[in-house]
């Protein structure tokens, strides 16, 4: 379990992330949303083993977090970050393979990687891309492809954590569900997601529990039904915002009316 | 399995085979090119020949009847051809390993100070050789100029790691977003500029004959390759050219970014420290034996790119290969061109690569490098 304890992070006089408690659980997806700048890249960095707490712990299994290489971190939790800019023209199947970093001369299951990688895929839609030059691909194609990397990469181990930063955000609505589908289904395998996301109605559509960052802290965490409330979301998004209850689901649904 | 991952599972096999056939070719064309090397000079032996002789050379095939044009190919073409190959081999896998470091198709060795602290290093020899003979054991004496290179460039190179090494102890790239290498850039810029500062100054103190020497020397040539200056720079090389293909994997994912890397699995303190120690090593060494020879390094890794694609499990080998193979056809021009005297192999590097190097990226307009 990769799980934040009263962790904190200054960096001089700036607290980027202020005691926060956060446990991924195995088999749920957890989504982080909040304003800009309330920290939410700063918590998946503390959670991936970017940086390291300056108080508080940091700890993937009950290990500390600081202590493992990349290595080791690379087979417990994949990342997906906001961008990734490639030079060079790999094609997007060579990116995905790029998700298991194997010694090399393993050559022999070279092949069966290969299948294994195009299978990951084609559950996102992008098969039909693996032969393209990354780099002439559309920002949600590439996107996707990414994200089929880092499902490449979680999926080398059971048990594993899954941290994707704003996956949806250059998908068209449909692309967005596909992509929340899979991190959802990729949970169900029992993969601890963590998934920032902007749209409130995304994550109480997908996620498990929702977790509301602002100003470097944690306010709250939580069910879809129990966090979104119209007096909480004005005060942390500074919006006026209705909530009823989703016409076609069970949970609730936001709509925006405004600034508050 | 869908259609569309069928026929990519189909198209991946293709395109692996296919860098497996151009390797091929690319060491094929070596061989040819390094043949050619022993057998084409002042006195021409023949491709036929030259392979057989090559071949009574093996311990195994008992002693070659020794004859005048045999003692040519043993103290003058065998070691000039495997300089100019040596050379090539660490020039083109070196600048196919700082590409991919700095993740830029631009980049080449001397960005990370190497050439610069050569540079500086051999001037620093030619114009107060005088002087410095004293401080050397006798025996060291002939190879002032290689070991003042050589030393040079690792002193510069060591210099540049330091400087950018101290920006990441201070927290700067604590983000771990590209700055290790960005500091890399800007140290290799600096120091490279000392240096290049440094070389000036001894231009300006230098005399007429100096200066030629000095010349010859900043344009490269294998031609006064002997045996006892070649061995000690192979030995520095091949380290380079039997582990940086080891870093291929890592230098696939730096292509993402150092952070993406790092998340994926890289060490990127460890690969960063590793090349540049290695490419230091084989670039010193080359700069050392044969001046400062440009063009190789930048282009030859674009050109394998080209053939075999971005994965730096082909680029490094192709690079090395093919870096190999055009300097020693380099070569051949330097010393056939215009006869009895001899052109700078960086000239000929230059001359013709440049022009080359242009009509490929003017008639691939359009399509991305």
């Amino acid at each position: 379990m990769l799980a934040l304890r009263q962790a904190s992070y200054r960096i001089g006089a700036a607290t980027l992330a202020d005691g926060i408690d956060l446990a991924l659980r195995p088999g749920e997806v957890t989504a982080l949303v909040g304003p800009n700048g309330a920290g939410k890249s700063t918590i998946l960095r503390l959670l991936a083993g970017e940086i390291a707490p300056t108080s508080g712990h940091a700890e993937l299994d009950g290990m500390p977090i600081a202590a493992m290489d990349a290595a080791t971190l690379a087979r417990r939790r994949a990342v997906l970050p906001q961008h990734t800019v490639t030079s060079f023209g790999f094609d997007a199947l060579a990116i995905v393979l790029m998700g298991r970093h194997e010694p090399a001369g393993a050559s022999a299951g070279a092949a069966d990687a290969a299948d294994g990688a195009l299978a990951v895929m084609d559950e996102l839609g992008v098969a039909h891309l693996a032969h393209r030059d990354i780099r002439t691909l559309s920002g949600g194609e590439q996107q996707r492809v990414h994200l089929a990397r880092t499902l490449w990469q979680v999926r080398a181990a059971p048990d594993n954590h899954l941290l994707l930063d704003e996956p949806t955000s250059s998908l068209d609505i449909a692309h967005q569900f596909d992509a929340l589908e899979a991190a959802r289904a990729e949970a169900r395998r029992g993969t601890a997601v963590l998934v920032v996301l902007h749209d409130l109605n995304l994550a109480a559509c997908f996620a498990d529990s929702i977790a509301v960052a602002k100003a470097g802290r944690i306010v709250a965490h939580g069910t879809a039904g129990d966090v979104l409330e119209p007096e909480a979301i004005a005060a942390w998004f500074g919006v006026r915002a209705l909530v009823a209850p989703h016409p076609a689901g069970e949970g609730p649904m936001v709509v925006f009316c405004g600034r508050s | 399995m869908s259609e569309a991952s069928f026929a990519a599972s189909y198209w991946w096999r293709r395109s692996r085979a296919a860098r497996q056939r151009g390797l091929t070719l690319l060491a094929l064309v070596f061989g040819a090119s390094f043949l050619l090397s022993i057998a084409i000079g002042a006195t021409d032996v023949g491709m036929a020949e030259a392979l057989a002789w090559l071949w009574s050379l093996l311990p195994v095939n008992g002693e070659a009847p020794a004859s005048g044009a045999q003692a040519v190919l043993l103290q003058i073409r065998l070691p000039r051809a495997l300089a100019a190959a040596a050379v090539g081999a660490a020039l083109g896998i070196s600048g196919a390993t700082v590409q991919g470091l700095f993740r830029n198709p631009l980049a080449d060795p001397g960005l990370i100070g190497i050439s610069g602290g050569a540079s500086l290093a051999a001037v620093a020899a030619i114009v107060l050789g005088g002087s410095l003979h004293g401080l050397l054991p006798h025996v060291l004496r002939p190879f002032l100029l290689p070991l003042a290179a050589f030393a040079g460039s690792i002193v510069a190179t060591l210099l540049v790691y330091r400087i950018a090494a101290l920006r990441d102890d201070l927290g700067i790239a604590a983000l771990r977003d590209d700055l290790g290498i960005a500091a890399l850039l800007l140290a290799g810029i600096a120091i490279n500029a000392i240096a290049m500062a440094g070389v000036g100054v001894f231009i300006f103190m230098s005399t007429d004959d100096q200066l030629r020497s000095l010349n010859f020397w900043m344009l490269g040539s294998v031609g006064g390759t002997t045996w006892q200056t070649l061995l000690p720079a192979l030995v520095l090389m091949l380290p380079a050219c039997l582990l940086l293909p080891r870093l291929a994997r890592a230098l696939d994912l730096f292509s993402m970014g150092e952070r993406q890397a790092w998340l994926s699995g890289v060490d990127t303190n460890r690969l960063r420290r590793r090349a540049v120690i290695l490419v230091a090593l084989a670039v010193g060494a080359a700069v050392a034996i044969s001046g400062t020879i440009g063009f190789i390094g930048l282009v030859v890794p674009h050109l394998v790119r080209l053939m075999l694609g971005p994965d730096h499990r082909g680029v490094l080998a192709g690079s090395a290969l093919l870096g190999a193979a055009l300097l020693g056809g380099a070569d051949i021009l330097a010393r056939t061109l215009v006869v009895p005297a001899e052109l700078p192999i960086g000239l000929v590097t230059a001359l013709v690569g440049g022009p080359f190097f242009l009509w490929l990226l003017l008639r691939r307009r359009g399509g991305a490098v």
